[in-house]
Parts: structure tokens; sequence; C-alpha cells
């Protein structure tokens, strides 16, 4: 190798060295890169340490049980609760307003006045009657009579007759629609004279409701009793006693009405109430599970219920009854599970925990 | 030019001494002056919308709030781009700018927009807001209040009407942020079984309320003489007084609202929560002003503060002021770095005494340093950027070359004055001065220019990388400038004026320096008999020392030590705040037992103009850690980590502050891949993106795939029946009204107490709002009258929805995001796109566009390089410039694998972490090595040209010799001046600047030994010098 040549190799080494380091070292050599990726390279780590999370797998048929960590579970604060079965009188809210019965003592007294009409009429035809049959057997037997006044006679009788036949279809007519205002139970404690309901209702021993169902309910067909309250609480309600289906409906709320009644003078008139329609005539037994152990997902509540120190496990609580402070369900649990009333939504995340996101990763 | 500037400073010395005292006077006076804070403004330039929607879902939000706001701000001048996030009762804009732009302007173009957007945004909908313009770090202080004795809802009055007030009229308080407690209101709760039962609608409700509560002016009398205004009073302003008012009269029955509701003052609806220690609080965030002084506005809130503190007391009140104060750090952080200015200052003056043997000499060579640097203090604040620690590092970092170009000047003309004097008839001072400046300062003029341009690409970073260290590159290359103007000027005046009486300059050598030239000589004679091997030897050695770079960690910033720690904590969408809360408490419970640990605070969801948007899911936690060392604050941040890794139902993260607020700053998924799917159907757009992160699982490599906003969020869907509510005579927006009225309230009018203002809103009672069953029940009254439950003309099911929609450019975005690992990123980019093309089917107006992390750090780097290579060919053309050898530059390159081996090996022996600080490091590394190399090549060239010396190893030699102490005395000055920072990095305010220190000392003696030993040698066999006779007498003379 010439001395030129000597020169020129070492200026080349050097020149290379010179790119390499200068130029070379800012772009995509190994090193340099790690400048250039040192943002995501940080951003990355910090996931690393901080996504302990499931890849989703997506497995609907997994146990839904929920593992805690054995040195963590005691710091959690999960309080559970053991469960014992319950019984449970299903039963729907309704309205009650308290009836005027003003209008049945008029009843009571339209009738008395048609019932006193038919009486005066039968009266009346009974006398005409007699008093044509008496000069009609003067005429026959001794001819002592004239024709024309027994005609006469017998033109009142039937006069008489004809309104006798008016005081009555007048006394039905009017029952046929006092029952159809009133129902079959209430006309019949208004036409009955001494019927001791009406007397009550009339003494204010008692009170006539009119129970407004909500719309699309139907009273249990064995429904007798039903419970009542001003206040709206139910532990204060009492009984009312089914009469009979109403005819009228309520201006507000158009649902199928029927008349109970309470014992009761205490109320006034107009006086609007709550009602609890019992669903069944025996009671359900189950577990009353509450509001604070509750959570949603997918479209139904669930709770869970402790395995052991540190295992969870979600219970659908889809078959239960929206009751009021909770769900009472009758299956799915079993007496003593200890159902958690305070951690629940924590365990729900833990075993979703593959879709919690790092929030500040926004774009 | 140089020689007329030094040739006047020379001569008119007590005018450049004037002028020099001068401008010390004037830097004390403005430093004294200026606002301190941690980092500069690193986020970009942002205006942020938030519009309150209460009770909208998020594609509710995102149709009739967002996508109006969007289409109305689009194409605004100078916006870079703009994004959305609709959340359920939140909708965000965030709009970037080009950072070219000013900000104000920004947001005055913005606000022009915003004027009368209001109206075409529906009903119940609040006004689109701008943030308030806050600083980048943003939170100034975060205190709390709890009490024993008061209930949150008097707590949180206390704050609306009181505190927060008055610390809004502090100087630089842009924004409070409160969290927790409980809003007051006057709060008609009505019982809907009452409504049903007297057959009263909501809307009656609400009119009778509105009725009662409606304030209006009413007019005044005029006549000749006066004029009165009329007032209306007796208006029911409590809870008592409001339930007499009549809502239906019939005969005389009288039904009041009292009759139907109940009326109390009660909390309204929360979007957020708080808690200190895990107990209920109320928690405020004071947030700065845009370039505010964190210092001088934490002690103003102090300040203000400190009025409250006896009454709150009496009241039973804990403030607690001490949550989380940044400005701990501050002072901390700058306490130490004074600290190390001090030490390092005074191992400076020992080296110089040491070299230089001569107090004056060393005085002179000190005075450049303060000159220098308040020089360069007073330009950065002259153009408004305030003194950081970044800035503070671009002027630690440049203290060696700082006291190296007086040193080179001083240290030539006090050995040049030493010769005259020797000589049997003395050339004038004046002109030894002179001629002895000159002699070197052409080399330090292009030696310092090179470093300047070494530090250009720095200023060039994009995003925060750039934002950040941008003030510390221009406050490096000031600092040069202002150094190269001293050692042109004032330290030539002080040579003069201080050593050239008679008897100030010792004839004799320094004795260090006459100590260790003769050894120094004899090693450089040995090793320069083998020129060749000693090259290669030296290779072998650099190349040793880069193959252990790709072994080193990456992080963008080191840890920082801020004595305070922020958690967040996030369970699946759909969680409440009050479990939120619960499961705080737990983790609150937990850190707190940690040792060290002083107080800590949470807060749940978000507050009002808050900039962080989240759901009632997710948590953020201050720990505020006693006064302790790095490592500590380190051990106390693996044990929270750990509370946390083991905590079920949370996903977490645990950041200092600073580094949290730059981790939001950083826009974009951080993640290599990402792959955003645009569309409009937002079912479709979900279907796509599940069928694209199938595709990615499929790809060899791929890790971590994840959908970024999938649907998740528990939402009650009420599907109103069309038929029941045209047989009833309903319209659907009547249900809804209903709805809102009964789970969300509806404002119906304002009641005044003092100065405080309260809502009167119509609502349900707490305890039904509780339960989803009661949305079943809930009354509508038909137009006849009649009333219905909800469940009669609706379905309602629960169904799981959205809890954020996202835009970019105003469409709808979906992402999938992923990792690659064990496979290289450009491979399995190709292999991406090609099986999404295959794999999934995309419809007109759904379409993909693959990006992430990689690809814009790609577009980044090209950015670097483009950049770097320009400084590089600037450098290469200056160094040849100052050489006048092609040769000698591309020996004079050979310093860099010098330094770069030193540096790394100082990573290594460190913390094996390279961070940009570290890039920074081997830049100034970089400038300081060639500056070296320059000065020893142009003093051979120096002796060669105007000395006529013969250019072979007695020359190599005697130049190296005559070097030594100037680049001995640059090493030690710069590597000393670093050291306190380099020893114990990993406290505050050493955290970015210790590995900087770190590298370059290690650089420095790397490069400093080799220079040294190797390049004279090197230069003796491959170097090129030649005599340059008509140049001999090219120094003039004064």
């Amino acid at each position: 190798m010439s001395a030129s040549s000597k020169k020129w190799f070492w200026s080349l080494i050097i020149l290379a060295a010179v790119v390499f380091i200068v130029v070379g070292v800012l772009s995509d050599t190994s090193w340099t890169e790690r400048f250039q990726t040192i943002i995501s390279s940080h951003q990355q780590a910090d996931n690393d340490d901080d996504d302990d999370e499931l890849q989703h797998s997506g497995d609907v048929n997994r146990p839904l049980i929920v593992k805690l960590d054995d040195e963590t579970a005691p710091y959690t604060g999960i309080q559970t609760l053991k469960l014992t079965k319950s019984l449970l009188f299903p039963e729907f809210k309704a309205y009650a307003e308290v009836v005027d019965i003003r209008d049945l003592i008029q009843w009571r007294s339209r009738l008395n006045q048609l019932r006193s009409a038919v009486t005066i009429a039968k009266v009346t035809e009974n006398a005409d009657r007699l008093e044509w049959e008496r000069l009609k057997k003067l005429a026959k037997g001794t001819g002592s009579v004239a024709s024309k006044n027994v005609i006469y006679a017998e033109t009142s009788w039937r006069e008489a007759k004809a309104n006798l036949d008016s005081a009555e279809f007048q006394l039905e007519d009017a029952k046929t629609e006092l029952i159809q205002s009133w129902g079959e139970s209430i006309a019949s404690w208004v036409m009955d004279k001494s019927s001791k309901e009406l007397e009550r209702l009339i003494n204010r021993h008692d009170t006539l409701l009119m129970v407004t169902l909500p719309i699309e309910s139907s009273l249990p067909a064995n429904v007798n009793v039903i419970r009542v309250s001003r206040a709206g609480d139910r532990a204060s309600a009492r009984k009312a006693y089914f009469v009979s289906p109403a005819y009228i409906s309520a201006k507000q709320i158009q649902g199928e009405t029927y008349y109970f009644r309470i014992a009761t003078g205490k109320l006034r008139l107009g006086m609007r109430l709550d009602a609890w329609i019992p669903e069944n005539s025996e009671p359900d037994s189950g577990f009353h599970i509450p509001d604070e152990a509750i959570v949603w997902y997918s479209g139904q509540p669930w709770a869970y219920i402790q395995l052991d120190e540190t295992s969870y496990k979600r219970i659908p609580l889809s078959d239960g009854k929206l009751v009021a402070g909770g769900i009472f369900i009758q299956d799915e649990f079993e007496e003593g599970n200890r159902l958690v009333i305070s951690g629940a939504q924590m365990l729900l995340s833990e075993e979703f925990r593959w879709q919690i996101h790092d929030e500040d990763d926004d774009d | 030019m140089l020689s007329k500037i030094v040739a006047f400073s020379v001569r008119f010395r007590g005018v450049v001494v004037a002028l020099a005292s001068m401008l010390l006077i004037y830097g004390i006076y403005k430093l004294s002056n200026s606002s301190l804070d941690i980092f500069p403004e690193f986020a970009p330039k942002q205006v942020i919308i938030q519009t309150e929607a209460q009770g909208l879902t998020a594609e509710q939000v995102e149709v009739l709030v967002t996508q109006p706001l969007e289409n109305a701000l689009g194409g605004l001048v100078g916006m870079e781009s703009i994004r959305s996030q609709s959340i359920p009762s939140l909708s965000v804009l965030i709009m970037t700018f080009y950072d070219s732009t000013d900000i104000y302007l920004d947001r005055q173009l913005v606000s022009e927009r915003l004027l009368g957007l209001k109206e075409a945004l529906p009903a119940g909908v609040g006004s689109p807001l701008m943030v308030p313009l806050e600083s980048s770090s943003g939170t100034i202080m975060t205190i709390g209040l709890t009490s024993d004795s008061q209930d949150l809802m008097t707590l949180r009055s206390l704050v609306d009407w009181t505190l927060a007030p008055r610390l809004l009229s502090v100087d630089g308080v842009a924004d409070i942020n409160v969290f927790g407690g409980h809003e007051r209101q006057l709060q008609i709760q009505i019982d809907p079984s009452k409504l049903a039962k007297y057959g009263i609608s909501l809307d009656e409700v609400m009119t009778v309320a509105q009725q009662a509560t409606g304030i209006m002016g009413t007019g005044f009398i005029e006549n000749q003489n006066q004029r009165m205004t009329i007032q209306v009073s007796g208006q029911p302003l409590n809870a008592k007084q409001l339930a007499k008012v009549v809502v239906r009269k019939q005969g005389n029955t009288v039904l009041r609202l009292g009759d139907i509701a109940a009326v109390k003052e009660a909390p309204a609806p929360t979007i957020g929560g708080a808690a200190i220690g895990g107990k209920p609080a109320v928690v405020l965030m004071v947030i700065g002003q845009y370039k505010a002084n964190t210092l001088a506005v934490t002690e103003g809130i102090e300040a203000a503060l400190d009025e409250f503190k006896d009454g709150f007391a009496a009241e039973g009140v804990v403030l607690h002021d001490d949550l989380f104060r940044p400005a701990n750090y501050i002072q901390t952080s700058l306490h130490n770095i004074q600290e190390h200015l001090m030490v390092g200052g005074a191992l400076v003056m020992l080296v110089l005494i040491l070299f230089l043997f001569n107090i004056r000499t060393a005085v002179i060579s000190m005075t450049a340093i303060p000159l220098s640097l308040f020089t360069a203090m007073i330009v950065l604040l002259e153009f408004g950027i305030n003194i950081n620690i970044m800035v503070l590092g671009g002027l630690a970092i440049a203290l060696g070359e700082v006291v190296d170009d007086a040193i080179i000047d001083t240290e030539n003309i006090f050995r040049r004055l030493r010769q005259n004097a020797l000589l049997a008839s003395p050339k004038p001072t004046m002109n030894v001065v002179y001629e002895a400046s000159m002699e070197v300062r052409s080399s330090v003029v292009y030696a310092s220019f090179i470093v300047m341009l070494v530090f250009v690409p720095l200023l060039t970073l994009s995003g925060v990388a750039g934002r950040m260290f941008e003030p510390l590159g221009e406050a490096y290359i000031l600092a040069i400038f202002a150094s190269l103007a001293v050692a042109l000027t004032v330290t030539p005046a002080l040579c003069h004026i201080l050593l050239t009486r008679a008897g100030d300059v010792s004839h004799d050598e320094p004795p260090l320096v006459r100590m260790i030239k003769p050894v120094y000589g004899r090693v450089l004679s040995s090793i320069s008999r083998f020129p060749r091997m000693t090259l290669v030897a030296v290779m072998g050695f650099c190349l040793a020392g880069l193959a252990i770079l790709p072994f080193l960690g990456g992080s963008f910033l080191p840890e920082l030590r801020e004595g305070h720690y922020i958690i967040h904590t996030a369970s699946v969408p759909g969680t409440s705040i009050e479990e939120s809360l619960r499961i705080g408490g737990r983790i609150e419970q937990r850190v707190s037992e940690i040792p060290g640990v002083r107080s800590t605070s949470q807060w749940a969801g978000r507050a009002e103009r808050g900039a962080d948007t989240f759901g009632t899911h997710y948590s953020e936690y201050e720990v505020d850690l006693e006064p302790m060392d790095g490592p500590s604050q380190q051990r106390v941040l693996d044990q929270i980590r750990e509370i946390l890794e083991t905590f079920p139902g949370v996903n977490s993260e645990v950041n200092t502050f600073l580094t949290e607020r730059i981790d939001e700053t950083i826009s974009g998924y951080t993640s290599p891949i990402v792959v955003n799917i645009y569309g409009k159907d937002l079912n479709a757009l979900d279907q796509t993106a599940q069928e694209v992160a199938k595709a990615i699982r499929d790809i060899d490599g791929a890790t971590d795939v994840q959908l970024r906003a999938p649907p998740g969020e528990p939402q009650l869907e009420v599907r109103l029946d069309l038929d029941k509510l045209a047989y009833w005579g309903l319209r659907p927006a009547q249900v809804m009204r209903a709805v809102k009225t009964g789970f969300d309230g509806a404002v119906v009018g304002q009641v005044y107490e003092g100065n405080q203002v309260f809502n009167v809103v119509v609502v349900l009672p707490e305890k039904l709002r509780r339960q989803p069953q009661q949305l079943r029940e809930l009354p509508i009254q038909t137009p006849d009258g009649v009333m219905l439950r909800l469940q009669d003309i609706a379905t309602i099911q629960q169904v799981s929805g959205r809890h954020m929609i996202q835009h970019r450019g105003s469409q709808r975005l979906q992402t999938v995001t992923a990792n690659v690992t064990n496979r290289d990123l450009s491979s399995f980019f190709a292999e991406l796109k090609q099986r999404v093309h295959n794999e999934v089917a995309f419809t007109a107006d759904i379409y993909p566009e693959f990006t992430g992390a990689a690809v814009a750090q790609a577009e980044s780097r090209e950015d670097l390089i483009v950049h770097s290579t320009l400084a590089g060919v600037g450098v290469l053309l200056l160094l040849f410039v100052a050489l006048q050898s092609f040769r000698n530059m591309l020996l004079v390159l050979i310093n860099l694998p010098f330094s770069l081996v030193g540096g790394v090996l100082a990573v290594v022996l460190t913390n094996g972490v390279l961070s940009i600080g570290s890039l920074v490091g081997f830049v100034t590394l970089f400038g300081i090595t060639l500056r070296n190399a320059i000065m020893l090549v142009s003093h051979y060239q120096y002796m060669v040209k105007q000395e006529g010396a013969e250019w072979n190893l007695d020359t190599a030699i005697r130049g190296a010799q005559e070097r030594l102490p100037s680049i001995l005395i640059t090493a030690l000055v710069t590597a000393l001046a670093m050291l306190p920072i380099a020893m114990n990095s990993d406290s505050p305010g050493r955290e970015i600047m210790g590995p900087m220190a770190s590298i370059i000392i290690g650089g420095l003696i790397s490069s400093t030994i080799l220079n040294l030993l190797v390049l004279p040698s090197v230069m003796l066999r491959y170097g090129q010098f030649k005599a340059d006779k008509e140049s001999q007498s090219g120094v003039n003379t004064i």
C-alpha cells in the first residue's frame, strides 16, 4: 500500500467513524434508537407495571368466581351478611279513594218512595178490583146495578192496575239502575232495608273505598282483603275488605276499579289512599337481597356470595322479584350463604378488570 | 473585527469593567425579581372547551353538544388539530394550536366562534366554557376541609361562597377546582304516589315552583321630585316558606307544595367526591395561571388561608393546607442547586488557584462565571422565559466552557507576560496582553461556535421533549455566547488591570504545572512511538464502549423526587362515587401506614371546569411524604405500588406530580401500534374494531391488544313505545322531561341567603333516586289528566352503553392498540396492514389509519436526523475553517468516540438508564471535547505557522505540554462544577441534571486522557502542519 493510499485509507476509517458518531448515532443505529423510543419505552414500562390485565377471553361459561390476593383480601373492606330464608307476601300497589255514600242514601230514599208508590198503587188496585167485583156480582145477581156502573168500576180497576204495574216497573228500573251504578253487593245493601253494612257506612263505622289498580293489572281471583294506608306507609296499613267490582273508573288512573270497605270512620270524603294488593294468597319462601348487594351487569341484576376467605361467586338475580329495598329470590341461594353487602361493585370490577383502561391514554 | 474589540477592551479597560459591573448589578436585580419554577411551559398550546350537559348519555352528548361545537370551531387559523371526548354529562373539545401561535389570540378566536353557540345547543345544556388558561404544571396547591361538627353541605357552601372567591383573588390563581362536599340546593322532593293520588303532573309542580321562586325587576315610580324603585319582598326564601305555596285550590280545599313533596335543603347530585385520610372532605385544587410564578402564588395563597384559620377553628372546621404543595419541591430543588453551585464554585476556585498559583488570575477567570451567566439570564428574562430547573441546568453545564473561555485567555496572557518578563527588553504590557489574547482568540471563537452549533438540534426537538429542553439549550447557547463576549472584552481588560504591574507576575510556572509537565512529556513521548498501535487500541476500546449502548435502559425523564406521589385508580365504568370513595378509603388507609407518608387525600369523579374529565369510577390520590432523600422516596413508591398491584377491582398508576403532568401532556396513545378506525356508525365502528383487534391478535409478536373505548358503562335504557304514547296523547319529550326532572332534577328558580344563591330544584327524593326500580314507577300524566307509570308506556332495561365517544378531526373514532415483542416493527407493520385489509371488510364510510408511537417517532426521528446532519455539516465546516486542513479536521473528530465511551461507562456505573437528559449530556460532552481538541490542534498550528516551529515529536510534546494546564483546568473545572450535581443525583433538583453531569464527568475523564495522550501522537503521525511564512507577521500590534 502506497503512502498516499495509506493516508486515504486512514482518512476513510476516521471519516466513517465520524459519520457513525455524528450522524449515525442520531439515525437508526441501535443505541440512538433507544433515545428515539424513550417516550414509548417509558410509557410501556409503566403499562407493564400497572396493567396486570387479563387478556379478555370472552369466555361466557367461566364460573363467575373472583379470587382475591390472600394478603390483600382482609384490607378490602368487603362486608357480608348471612342469608336466612324469609317469607314474602307478594303484593302490588294501587290507589284508593274514599267514596261519597250520599248517593247510596239518596238511592235508598228513592227506592223507599218507589216502594211506597207501589204499595199505594197496590191498595188502590185492590180496592178498585173489589168494587168492580161487587158491582159485577150485584148486577149479575139482582140486576140492581146498572151495567154502566159496572163498566165504570172495571175501568177504574184497570186504571189502578196499570198504576200498580207502573209503580212496580219504576221500582224494578230503579233497582236495576242502582245495581248498574254500584254493583249487586252495594245495591243489595241499599235495597235491603235492614242492611247492617249500609247502616255501618251511614253511621261512619265503616268507610267505602274505591280501589283503582294500575293499568294492565287485575285483582287476583281469591283476594278478599287488601291493605290500605293514608300516609303511603305500608307498615301502618289497615285491612280493607272486598265488596264488589266497581262499574266506573277513576279520573286519573285508567285501571280496573273495585269497592272495598274498611272498618274506620276516620277517613274523610275525597281522601286518597295507598293500597297494597296481595298477588297470592300463600306467601313465597326465599331470600331478600338488599339493594346494597345488587350490581347490574349484562342486562340483569347480580349479587356475590363469599365462598371462602378470598373467593367470591357471582349469582344471577334475574328470577327474583323487585321488592321494596331490594330483590326477593326463591332459588339460587342457600340458607347460610354469605352475601356481599359492601364491595360488590369492587368484585365486579375485579372480575371485569380487562375492561378498565388507563384514562390518561386518551388520544 | 475581533482584534478591534479586544484592542478597544484593553485600551478602554476602565469603561469595560464599569459596564461589566453594571451588568452584574442589573443581573442581580433582575434575578431577585424573577419568577422561579421547576419546568418551563411544556404543554402544547391548547384551548379546552367544556360543556356541562347534565343527565345526557355519551351518545347524546356527542350528537347534541360535541358535534355542533366541532362544526362551529373547525378551521380556525393556526389550529393544528381538534379532538373531542363525549362522556356522560360532559363534552370536552381540545383544540391544539401550533407552537408558533399566540395562545391569547387563539383563545380570542375561539371565544368569537363560541358567541351565540349556546342557542344552538339543546335546552338544559350549559354554556360552552373555555377552561381557564393554566400553567403546564397546573396545580399550585391542594388543600382540603374536614369537620366533625359541620356537614358536607355546610363545608361545600363555605368553600363555594367564602374560601374559593378569596383564593381566586390571589394574584396568579387561574381557577379553583372543588371536589367533594355537597352542593346545597333547595329541593322540592316530589312524592310520586302523591302526584298520582292527586292527579298532579311534574310539569304542574315545576310551574308552581317557578312561580313561587321567580324574581324579576318590578320597575319604579318617578314623579316631579323623586324616583323610587319598587321592590316586592316576601317571596319564599326557605324550605318552610316554600312548602306553603299553593299548588291547587278546589273549593275550600287547598293543596300546598308541602302536601305533595318534601321541601328541604338537600345536596345536589354530585359529579365528584373527596376524602382526606379516608374521611369525607372537600378538596380544593388551586390552579395557577399560565406562566404564573409557583412560589409567589403559593405564598399568596398561604397568606389568604391564614385569614381563615381562626374562623375555621372556631367553627370546628379543620383546614388541611398541606395536602400538596409543589413549591416544596421547587424550594428544595433550588436550595440543592444553590448548594451545588456554591460547592462547585469553591472547587473551581481551588483548581484555578492550584493550576495558576495566582489569586489574581483565578479571580479573573472566576469573574467570567457570574458575568456570562447573568448576561444569559437577563436575555432569557427579557424574552419572557422564567428561570427554572432546565434553564439552571443549561447554565450549569455551560459553566465549564464559560470558565474555560476565561482560563484560556488568562492562562495564555499570564504565560506570555511571564515569558515577556524574562525577555531582556520586555515589550509594552498592553501589547503583550493584546497579542496573547489574540493568539488564542480565533480558535476560541470557532470552538465556541461549534459548541453552540452542536446544541442547535436540541432546540428543534418536537413535542414535550422540545418544549422541556429548549430553554436548557437556549440558556446554554446564550451562556456560551456571553462567555465569548466576556472573554473578548472583560477578561483582557481585567488581565491588563490586574496582571501588568511589575511584580504581579511570577517568573516561574505554577508548582503543580511544573511538577506534572515533565511527567506528561515522558508519558507522551513513550506513547508517541506507537501511534498506530495506540490508535487501534483506543478504537477497540471505543467500539467496546459503544457495544454497551444497546443494553442500556431508556426513560423519558428520570424518577423525579418531589416528595409527593399521585395515585390513579380506575374501576370498571359505572362504579359509583360512593364505592370509589370506599375503595379509596381502604387504599388510603394502607398507604398511610407506610412509614414516611405524611398525608393522603383522594378525589373521585371530577370537578366542574376541572382539567381532568373522568367518570365516577376514576380516582386520584395525593400522597405527601415527610422530607426524605431520593432512595427513601423510592422505597415508599415501591411499597405503594406493591399495595396497589394486589388491590382488587382497580387498575392503578403511581407517578410524581410533574411526571404525571408531562405524561398527560404527551398526546396520543403511546403504544407502538395504533389502528384508528374512523366512521359514522358507532356500532359498526365497534364491530370493525373487534375484527381488527382479532386480526392483530393473530399476528406473530402482537401483545396487549386492546380496544380503547369499549362499550361497558351500565345504563338503564328507557325505550319509549310510540304506539302507547300516541294512544295516551303523550309526546316523547314530555316523558323525557319527566324522567330528567325526577332523577336529574329541574332547576326552577333561585333563592338568596345573604350573598349566597341556591338553586331551587324539583326532583325525586334521594332514596327513590337510588333504586333502579323506581324508574318504572315514575308518574307520567297524560293530557287528559290520566296518571300513568313510566313502565306503562316504555320498556326499561339495563344495557351496556358507552362511557366515552371520541372524535378526531370531527370524526368518530374507535381505536385498537397493541405492543410488539420479539419482532421488528417495520415487518410487523407491513403484515398488520396486509392482514387488516385482507381479513376485515371495510365499508365505504369506515376506514382505518395505521399509526402509533412507532410512526410518530419515525417522523420525529427524520426531523432530528435532518437537523443533526445540518448541524453536523455546519460543525465540520467550522472545524475546517478553524483548522484549515481537511486531514486535521478529521483527526480532531477522533476525540468524539473518546468522550462517548467515558459517557457510556458513566451511565453504566450510575443507573444504566438513558434519558433525554443523557442525550443533552452527550451533546454537551461532544462540544467540550471538540473544543479541547481544537484548542490543541490550533496551538500546534500556531506553533508551526506563527512561531515557525518544525512539526516533529518535540513540537508535538511541547505544544501538548503548553496546552496541558489549560486542558486540565477546563476538564477539572467542568468536572468539579458538575461533581456535586452528579453525586447523589437521586434527590430533589438533581434528577435531570444528575445523569447529564455523570455523563459529562465520565466523558471528560476519558476524552481528556485520550486527548492528552492519544491525540498528540495521532496528530504527529497523521497530522499535517505547514509553516506559513506570510502569516508569521500576521499579529497586529496596538
